[in-house]
């Protein structure tokens, strides 16, 4: 169990959920609850997205064309949507990974 | 167990309006069951697990907002046809039967300042996922919307006003100063006029010149010498006085505006007479009674008749000399002084209140005026967010 005290929320991330998001879609198509796993366990359960928030950032990646989605049934459990970066989304993570790079450059200059 | 998830989820976006409900709905609990699930298998019992797995729910709330800024236009296209309906209907029922009009526009500006603190939200909630052009399209609406609201505030405010005046200036024709001023010959009555006129207007042009001539004693030799070393000090100062001008287009624009406005609402009174020969202009004030004016201009009394447009001209005069000679012009500097007329006409009424026969009929413009006046105080902040869009273009 996550201790709550060291959790970050989504919402405090405001502006980079679509970007970690997309980062993880990059390597293989996913579904929500898989997604917001890895999220917790690359981060060592330090970074929390609730449903609200994922389902949000999944809406909103869909419309820009960054994602598409796609049903998978399952015998026992309920099926699962699964998530897909276009050509879009890899292009405008490409460029997003510059913007970073560039800007932790800037910013370690003086912090 | 995967039901009461589901029922849990079903209701907490029930009172978002989803287009594919059963989509999210589905999605979502088939998320909470797998997280469910892996927490029985940690050990814990069905009931901890639960209340666990809904904790990280969350809020829908944020999903609707950002559903405005998927679809911006449909939106503000909605939102601006309501206003336009009701600014419109309140500003005909204006002319014809006052106290609905004024009930409406206030409605019309408390709508209006509820929907702009949703659009603020919004746009404090928009993410940077959404591309460039996209950005761009929809602060071009923005501006557009805001620029639309502000003329519709402003026109609609100003019709206030002078509405307001009218009816002030037609019923103290009782008071002696105005019986004084319709007895004196023509020639006292127009240098009367001119010089209350010239009054006013040094007092309001006066600000922005000292202003204009302080900043000049401010700006030391040191300091333009830092400006600009090349740059001779005359253009340095003639820069400097620019930037405290006002657009001219801009002043001119609002100042036609507020001529527009006038002529409108003599218009209407025509067609409120033409329509309306037999009503008696003498009775209730509630019903058309700046329709006094055209009863004044034909019956041949010509100087209570030109007094209100006397002080109409003057105040546009003033306003738009004002806005011409400062940079220091702001939309919370206009509804202020519109704050300050209202205010002076509350506290006129009052008095004449007191001094009318007619008390009961004198209350409803005194109830809404207080509106309209609270209204104008509210709205610091509303035009803060206007001015701020405007400026930072």
């Amino acid at each position: 169990m996550s201790d709550n005290k060291n959790v970050i929320f989504g919402d405090t991330l405001r502006g980079y959920t679509e970007k970690i998001i997309l980062s993880i879609l990059s390597n293989e198509d996913l579904y929500g609850y898989k997604i917001n796993k890895i999220i917790e366990t690359r981060t060592n359960h330090s970074l929390v997205f609730n449903e609200a928030t994922l389902y949000t950032t999944f809406q909103r990646l869909e419309k820009f064309g960054y994602i598409t989605s796609y049903w998978v049934k399952n015998d026992n459990l309920p099926k699962k949507k699964y998530y897909s970066i276009t050509k879009e989304g890899v292009s405008f993570l490409a460029n997003c990974k510059f913007e970073w790079k560039r800007t932790k450059e800037l910013i370690d200059l003086f912090l | 167990m995967q039901n009461r998830i589901r029922l849990f989820v079903d209701n907490e976006i029930k009172q978002y309006s989803f287009s594919n409900r059963k989509e999210v709905v589905d999605e979502i609990t088939s998320n909470l069951t797998e997280r469910y699930l892996e927490l029985i298998a940690s050990g814990l019992s069905e009931e901890e697990a639960y209340k666990e797995t809904i904790s990280l729910t969350g809020s829908f709330a944020i999903s609707m907002l950002n559903d405005i800024t998927n679809n911006p236009l449909r939106w503000y296209k909605k939102n601006l046809l309501i206003l336009s309906v009701v600014v419109l209907t309140g500003t005909i029922f204006m002319f014809f039967f006052s106290p609905l009009g004024y009930i409406l526009l206030t409605f019309a500006f408390i709508y209006f300042t509820f929907e702009l603190s949703k659009l603020e939200e919004n746009d404090r909630q928009k993410d940077n996922v959404e591309p460039e052009e996209s950005k761009h399209v929809r602060s071009k609406l923005i501006i557009d919307l805001l620029r639309y609201c502000m003329g519709l505030l402003i026109f609609s405010f100003t019709i206030i006003v002078w509405d307001l005046l009218f009816r002030l200036l037609l019923d103290i024709k009782s008071i002696s100063i105005i019986d004084w001023l319709t007895k004196v010959s023509p020639l006292w009555f127009v240098i009367i006029i001119f010089i209350f006129i010239m009054l006013i207007g040094s007092l309001v042009i006066g600000y922005p010149l000292s202003l204009i001539i302080i900043k000049r004693k401010l700006l030391s030799n040191d300091q333009m010498s830092k400006m600009s070393i090349n740059k001779p000090k005359s253009k340095i100062m003639s820069e400097q006085i620019k930037k405290t001008t006002y657009s001219f287009g801009r002043t001119i624009s609002i100042f036609l505006t507020l001529i527009f406005v006038f002529a409108l609402i003599l218009i209407s009174n025509v067609q409120v007479y033409e329509l309306i020969p037999s009503i008696d202009f003498q009775g209730d004030l509630v019903l058309i009674d700046s329709t006094h004016f055209w009863v004044y201009l034909l019956e041949g009394r010509f100087y209570q008749a030109m007094t209100p447009i006397y002080i109409a001209f003057m105040g546009s005069f003033t306003v738009g000399i004002y806005l011409l000679c400062t940079k220091n012009f702001s939309l919370k500097f206009w509804f202020s002084l519109y704050g300050f007329v209202i205010l002076s006409l509350v506290l006129s009424q009052i008095l004449l209140l007191f001094l009318s026969e007619n008390r009961t009929s004198l209350l409803i413009p005194l109830i809404v005026t207080i509106i309209g006046f609270m209204y104008s105080l509210m709205h610091t902040k509303f035009l803060g967010v206007i001015e701020r869009i405007v400026y930072e273009r």
